[in-house]
């Protein structure tokens, strides 16, 4: 949720924010995480995303809380 | 249009009732052979490239020729077919083809395919993109189709703050490869396609990084590869393979050589690993009445390995690393 791939830019802006709780039965714990990101075009070959993550990761059970910055091209 | 619906029968007869049933939702009736992409509609393009296969003006031209791949170019494969074929027939099926070039009906067809050449040549053979930058060597297509940028994925840079832990990280993960050399149009020698010849070539080296610095919880390992990206299409009919009546045989020898430069940055490791790898030919055949595969390619990879692995062992003093 919070890693927008250039591909999924289907409009000059977007914006997405999810949460996500599931139960790990290999290892044994809960995943409670919470996502959002915001995309836009730059122009058609270049798009900036800034995405949060907050919380932990169901496949990993890893917390984290961070914000990434994202810059896709294409030529 | 005729050989057109051919193509389509023909495709539609080899392929199984499940995929049958889903072309049935697609475009209505002979528009199906325009949807290139498969998706159910036919965009700007291709319908550009039914107007081609429609109009009067040029309708003739395209429907003999634009059989193999139906997207308004005359490759080398379509060409050579075309030749191949049209020297089977009679002066007076040629006719509109003649006069579609402007030769009058008299003239041989070798002296036609020299014309088309040259008209592809201002569609396609004397451009195309010269430098990729892209997500992944999956995103470019270096031969004479490129994928478009709309459909690529790009290359990413990434800085990544982990308020947790107070720590920045940057990844980057990019592709990028010029096109030093490339010529996917090149005429049979004195216009005679039935003896094998080289079509095209192209030659064109890459680098792929994938790679982080810095910030916790992520693998430390990065990748820097370098390599070479090289084709050669050689058309021709050859008899030992195939029957000199229902195939076309087409080679493409695929090379990409590549040279890896893995750095494991955990601590006290140091990993350096290097390798060149080549895939086999790559060979086609193509039906002469359809132009389209009819035989499965078939396609191999070899591989040399040349790893040297160093492993830094630190210091006492931690100031400085020997290799091991």
């Amino acid at each position: 949720m919070a890693d927008v791939l250039p591909q999924q830019f289907k409009h000059n802006l977007t914006f997405n924010a999810g949460y996500d709780a599931a139960w790990n039965a290999l290892s044994g714990g809960w995943a409670n995480q919470f996502s959002t990101a915001l995309a836009w075009n730059l122009s058609p070959s270049a798009a900036l995303s800034l995405a949060y993550v907050n919380g932990t990761d169901r496949g990993t059970l890893t917390s984290s809380n961070q914000v990434t910055l994202s810059l896709n091209y294409k030529q | 249009m005729r050989i057109a619906l051919l193509a389509a029968a023909s495709v539609a007869l080899l392929m199984p009732a499940s995929a049958a049933a889903i072309i049935d939702n697609y475009v209505a009736g002979d528009d199906r052979v325009f949807d290139l992409d498969h998706n159910g509609r036919l965009d700007a393009k291709e319908l550009a490239v039914k107007a081609l296969h429609e109009s009067p003006k040029t309708s003739d031209l395209y429907n003999a020729i634009d059989v193999i791949r139906i997207d308004g170019v005359f490759d080398a494969q379509e060409l050579a077919q075309y030749y191949a074929t049209s020297r089977q027939q009679s002066a007076k099926a040629l006719d509109p083809l003649l006069k579609q070039v402007g030769k009058p009906a008299t003239e041989k067809a070798g002296i036609i395919i020299n014309d088309l050449h040259a008209a592809e040549g201002a569609l396609r053979c004397s451009g195309g993109q010269g430098v990729y930058i892209r997500h992944d060597q999956f995103d470019v297509g270096v031969y004479a189709k490129s994928l478009s940028a709309g459909s690529a994925q790009g290359a990413s840079f990434k800085i990544a703050q982990d308020l947790a832990a107070n720590s920045t990280a940057a990844s980057i993960h990019g592709f990028a490869t010029a096109v030093i050399y490339r010529n996917p149009c090149l005429k049979p020698p004195g216009g005679d396609a039935n003896s094998p010849f080289v079509s095209g070539y192209v030659l064109a080296p890459w680098i792929f990084a994938n790679g982080n610095i810095g910030g916790t919880g992520k693998t430390p390992a990065s990748t820097l590869q370098l390599g070479v990206n090289s084709e050669v299409e050689v058309l021709g009919r050859t008899s030992s393979i195939c029957s000199t009546t229902l195939c076309r045989l087409t080679f493409r020898p695929t090379s990409r050589t590549r040279a890896a430069f893995s750095v494991d940055r955990r601590p006290g490791r140091l990993t350096v690993s290097t390798g060149i790898s080549t895939p086999l030919p790559r060979s086609e055949h193509h039906s002469t009445t359809t132009g389209r595969p009819t035989c499965l390619p078939t396609f191999a990879m070899w591989t040399t390995p040349a790893t040297a692995a160093s492993r830094p062992t630190p210091a006492t003093d931690g100031s400085a690393v020997t290799s091991a």
